[in-house]
């Protein structure tokens, strides 16, 4: 049976949407980047299903059902950008990727 | 649902996520640099966090319902099939059609056109 309340939760939502946002601020190659942003997706939808359980209602997790279909359609899309990315420039870094600088 | 969550997740996006590693072919790893941080960024981010932990401690408490009086929606499938198929049709047609949108986008993003170099 869970025995966690609410604060644990959220506390861990908060968690790791800030590990995704460092990520997303820190890092450097383009593919480790999406990663934490889809970390940061994650994170809400752990929000959402938490709130939804301690209210005993249902829409909750019917949006998770929505935000893991548009996070896959999402990934897919990025996914092919990036190797589109890579092919053309041969590589991933977003240091070197400055064309549109100056 | 975490079951679901836990099939698509594992089955369809990490394994893109893994593919595409290997096919790009990374070499070796990048540190997270913060040691370029200007002085007044750190200043910034490290009084953030404080006074978010501080703002957690002084009254971060959800009032978090009592469990037991709760009644498990999310263990039954069948109300949530049923209100997928109800309530929510629209927006699960909406998403069919954005997934096929996706789907025609990559595969105009990946493919290779021979005779189109202007455009790329």
């Amino acid at each position: 049976m869970i025995t966690a309340t609410l604060d644990t939760y959220l506390l861990l939502s908060v968690a790791l949407f800030a590990i995704g946002l460092l990520g997303v601020l820190i890092r450097r190659n383009t593919l480790i980047i999406f990663m934490c942003l889809e970390l940061m997706l994650v994170a809400s939808t752990l929000a959402l299903v938490a709130f939804s359980r301690f209210n005993g209602t249902m829409d909750g997790n019917v949006f998770v059902f929505f935000i893991l279909t548009v996070a896959a359609a999402e990934v897919a899309v990025g996914l092919a950008i990036i190797v589109a990315l890579f092919r053309k420039r041969m590589t991933i870094q977003v240091d070197e990727l400055n064309t549109l600088k100056n | 649902m975490a079951f679901i969550l836990l099939l698509v997740y594992a089955g369809a996006i990490v394994a893109l996520f893994l593919f595409i590693i290997m096919l790009l072919d990374t070499k070796g790893v990048d540190r997270p640099r913060v040691t370029g941080l200007p002085l007044v960024a750190r200043v910034i981010a490290v009084g953030l966090v404080a006074l978010g932990l501080v703002s957690f401690w002084a009254r971060g408490h959800v009032v978090s319902p009592d469990l037991a009086g709760v009644p498990a929606l999310g263990a039954s499938l069948k109300l949530y099939a049923y209100q997928l198929f109800t309530t929510y049709l629209l927006p699960v047609q909406i998403l069919g059609f954005l997934l096929l949108v996706a789907m025609l986008g990559v595969i105009v993003l990946s493919k290779r056109f021979e005779g189109l170099d202007d455009i790329k």
